[in-house]
């Protein structure tokens, strides 16, 4: 019976002890992955509510990542439409990319987060972006 | 001889018609020349008074006339009707050729004794009984009977003359006497009682002499009066009976001429046998050429004058008759004495009843033409012993050639003779028999001309082969030359007329076929071609009747499928045809695009056959093939590639650029190759970057 007394407390401690090391590491984790990932703060971009109605969404800013399929248009003052596949979805948003300072190498296949914002007539303009 | 003689006397009685007859063949001349004037009516050296005949062409030419003495209607049936007629073989004809006969043996040269020629004038009265003569030899006993009783007349003025002669010459006598009875002399005096006394004495001597004067005067006059009728008689009665001998010869009554001409001859035996009397009396015919007209008296109206006189005062004499009267009408201006001699003139002769005046103008023509082609009785004698030896040989020639079976120069043989001595024995004496072959071929060669004035080409064929075969001498190349070259022509219409009709234009076909009918109307081909031509007619007014059905309807496609006989039936008719032009084009690009969009759907290329049908859908949004192929590929193959198509389109109406042009980004993704979805991008990529470029730099 005593043996069964002495044995007890130490088992829960040490699962105890797991028990948080665990959650440290879940928790670092959590902190240290998501610490790669910008725009962490503005909600990611709806593409199903976009394609079906865009101009619920106009003033909005969203955060976009996602694959570049192709460049559709360019010109040096007004920047440049790209079509990009966003990540999770096979269908291609139209995104104008104004001429930004800095500006990236941008080349298809390339994957890019974006910080958009939709305007007028639903079109989706690149505040900021970061190549993933 | 035979075929001048014969015109001549075919074409002198109806130039009493004043017919202006033009044969077949004298409608051909005139055309062949463009209305020129035929050879035949070219002045000849003996002018245009004298009828010509032209042997080549059998064609009489007179007086601005022409006529054909083988192809005449009017003659065509007197010859028919002489060919159906019997031999004159009956008693009756019998017993008046004898009579005939006997009073020619009778009148013969050498026979003409006193007695004979009694004999002869006893017989005409019984030859004018039968019916053959026509009452002639009673019309020559008449004007013998007068010319003797004129003759008579004669005598007695002459034997008037010749006391009266004798009355003048004691007048003469008495009035000498009883001048020198009354010598003017004179006892001694003064000047004055000398000159006085004479003067008594000449008063009392013409007082004795008036008595004797005046009846010198008289007796005087009265010879010249009858002077004047003794040669005005003589004139009338040899006038008539030349007039009558001419009248015999212009109808062809040569044995009559002979009778006439030889009792004549008889009556008065002073040789003269000239006919100046008959040619001034037809001179003297008047003739209005240009009206047709003419006015002729029946009797004469002389003018004599006569000339003479004894002393110093000459004594002239007038003869004239008044109206219609037989007698002569003597004035006479009895203050002169006799007279040496006189002229006569203006006699006249004609058909004054006649109510149509140009049949007298024909008549008038008709004599004065005679009269210059002979000069004197004896040779009308010679032209009419010439004619009966003419017919006589005719008709044996006829004869020989029906026995040779060459009945084409017979009949023209016996045409000619019939034409010439249609009343003298040997024709009137032909049997029927003979004259049956003869008949035939006569008819079947007027029925020959019938079938070729009404262009029967058909029923003269046929004659023609029938000719050919009845007679070994018709010359057949003529008729068939024409039969062949019509047929060629009405042939050449009848293809013009369905080369129009498949052309549309109505108008030539309608002329064509009418020219066609005119040439040959019974045709047979011709009805065949019409009924054709009208049931395809028929066949294009239903069709036309369908195609405005079907335009009203839209159906072109049924139009489309039936274009063949669409674009027959509306071949007469341009409107149409623009309108049927448009909507097969039309059709023709649908088909087209249908036509590809299948096999692109058969290559597995959903989005590809859609967008090819898709096109054609926008020019053609009311066909139904083209909407339901393009419904299957919707839904089909092509339905997330249309879809996204769709809902970019609507998105764009919309005014969401942005969402449209991703959709249109996901349909090209979808199908790289479309064209639809490219077009619209570049649309979208220009609205939202104004300027830009298509591609990035």
């Amino acid at each position: 019976m005593a043996r069964r007394a002495r044995s007890t407390p130490k088992a829960a401690i040490m699962a105890g002890a797991l028990v948080v090391v665990l959650l440290l590491v879940a928790l670092g984790g959590y902190f240290l992955g998501s610490g790669g990932t910008p725009y962490r703060t503005v909600p990611e971009f709806p593409v199903q509510e976009y394609l079906s109605s865009s101009s619920s969404l106009r003033g909005n800013s969203y955060r976009l990542s996602g694959a570049i399929l192709n460049s559709i248009a360019w010109s040096p003052q007004s920047g440049r439409l790209i079509s990009v596949e966003p990540t999770g979805s096979g269908s291609p948003i139209p995104v104008v990319v104004p001429p930004l300072p800095g500006e990236i190498a941008m080349q298809k296949g390339q994957r890019f987060h974006f910080l958009v914002e939709i305007r007028e007539n639903g079109i989706v303009y690149a505040k900021e972006l970061t190549k993933s | 001889m035979r075929p001048i003689l014969a015109a001549l006397f075919v074409f002198l009685p109806w130039s009493f018609l004043g017919a202006q007859q033009n044969t077949e063949g004298a409608g051909d001349s005139a055309a062949a020349t463009g209305g020129a004037r035929p050879p035949q009516m070219n002045e000849g050296f003996i002018g245009r008074d004298i009828p010509a005949f032209d042997p080549g062409s059998e064609v009489a030419s007179f007086d601005g006339k022409i006529w054909n003495i083988n192809n005449n209607r009017l003659l065509r049936a007197r010859f028919e009707k002489y060919l159906n007629a019997p031999a004159a073989t009956g008693a009756a004809d019998v017993a008046y050729r004898k009579t005939i006969d006997r009073i020619l043996e009778l009148l013969a040269p050498g026979n003409a004794t006193r007695t004979n020629i009694e004999q002869a004038f006893a017989l005409l009265p019984k030859a004018s009984e039968y019916k053959d003569d026509a009452n002639l030899c009673r019309t020559m006993s008449d004007a013998i009977h007068a010319a003797q009783v004129s003759l008579e007349t004669i005598k007695n003025l002459k034997r008037e003359n010749t006391l009266l002669e004798k009355q003048r010459a004691t007048a003469e006598w008495n009035n000498m006497m009883a001048a020198r009875s009354s010598a003017l002399e004179v006892a001694g005096g003064s000047d004055a009682a000398v000159a006085a006394q004479q003067e008594n004495v000449r008063f009392a001597r013409d007082a004795k002499m008036a008595s004797a004067k005046r009846i010198l005067s008289d007796v005087a006059q009265t010879i010249e009066n009858n002077k004047l009728r003794i040669a005005l008689t003589e004139l009338n009665t040899r006038g008539h009976l030349q007039a009558l001998i001419m009248q015999y010869f212009a109808t062809r009554r040569f044995e009559h001429v002979l009778m006439a001409n030889r009792f004549y001859r008889a009556i008065y035996k002073d040789g003269d046998n000239s006919i100046d009397v008959y040619k001034r009396m037809v001179e003297s015919l008047p003739v209005n050429r240009d009206a047709g007209q003419a006015r002729i008296n029946a009797e004469f109206d002389p003018k004599v004058a006569a000339a003479g006189g004894s002393g110093d005062r000459g004594a002239g004499v007038r003869a004239g008759t008044d109206g219609a009267a037989a007698g002569v009408d003597n004035r006479t201006d009895t203050d002169g004495s006799s007279g040496g001699s006189f002229a006569a003139s203006g006699m006249k002769l004609g058909l004054e009843n006649f109510s149509v005046e140009s049949l007298t103008g024909g008549a008038a023509v008709a004599a004065q033409t005679l009269s210059k082609l002979v000069s004197s009785l004896s040779q009308v004698d010679s032209l009419a012993n010439e004619a009966i030896r003419d017919v006589n040989e005719g008709v044996e020639a006829y004869k020989f050639l029906l026995e040779q079976g060459e009945l084409n120069s017979a009949v023209e043989r016996l045409a000619e003779t019939f034409a010439l001595g249609e009343f003298m024995p040997s024709v009137r004496l032909l049997s029927r028999e003979d004259k049956r072959r003869a008949l035939k071929f006569t008819q079947m060669r007027n029925e020959l001309l019938a079938a070729l004035e009404v262009n029967d080409l058909t029923r003269a064929e046929k004659l023609v082969n029938e000719m050919t075969e009845t007679s070994a001498d018709f010359d057949a190349s003529k008729p068939l030359a024409k039969i062949e070259t019509a047929k060629t022509i009405s042939a050449m219409h009848l293809a013009k007329a369905k080369n129009a009709a498949v052309s549309g234009d109505r108008a030539a076909m309608e002329s064509e076929l009418r020219a066609a009918t005119e040439i040959w109307p019974r045709n047979p081909a011709l009805a065949e071609v019409g009924e054709n031509i009208f049931q395809q007619t028929d066949l294009q007014q239903q069709a036309l009747s369908e195609l405005q059905r079907l335009i009203e309807q839209g159906d072109h496609r049924t139009i489309y499928r039936q274009n063949a006989r669409f674009i027959a039936a509306t071949a007469l008719y341009p409107e149409w045809q623009e309108k049927l032009g448009t909507i097969l084009e039309a059709m023709a690009e649908i088909e087209g695009s249908l036509q590809r969009a299948r096999e692109i759907q058969q290559r597995g290329d959903a989005a590809g056959a859609w967008e090819s049908i898709q096109l054609a859908a926008v020019r053609y949004p009311e066909d139904n093939e083209i909407n339901r192929l393009r419904a299957d590929l919707a839904s089909g193959g092509a339905a997330t590639f249309v879809q996204a198509l769709n809902k970019g389109d609507e998105l764009e109406a919309r005014g969401e650029t942005g969402a449209a042009l991703a959709w249109y980004l996901e349909a090209h993704r979808q199908y790289p190759p479309s064209k639809f979805a490219q077009e619209k991008i570049n649309a979208l990529a220009e609205r939202v970057l104004p300027g830009a470029s298509p591609a990035a730099p």
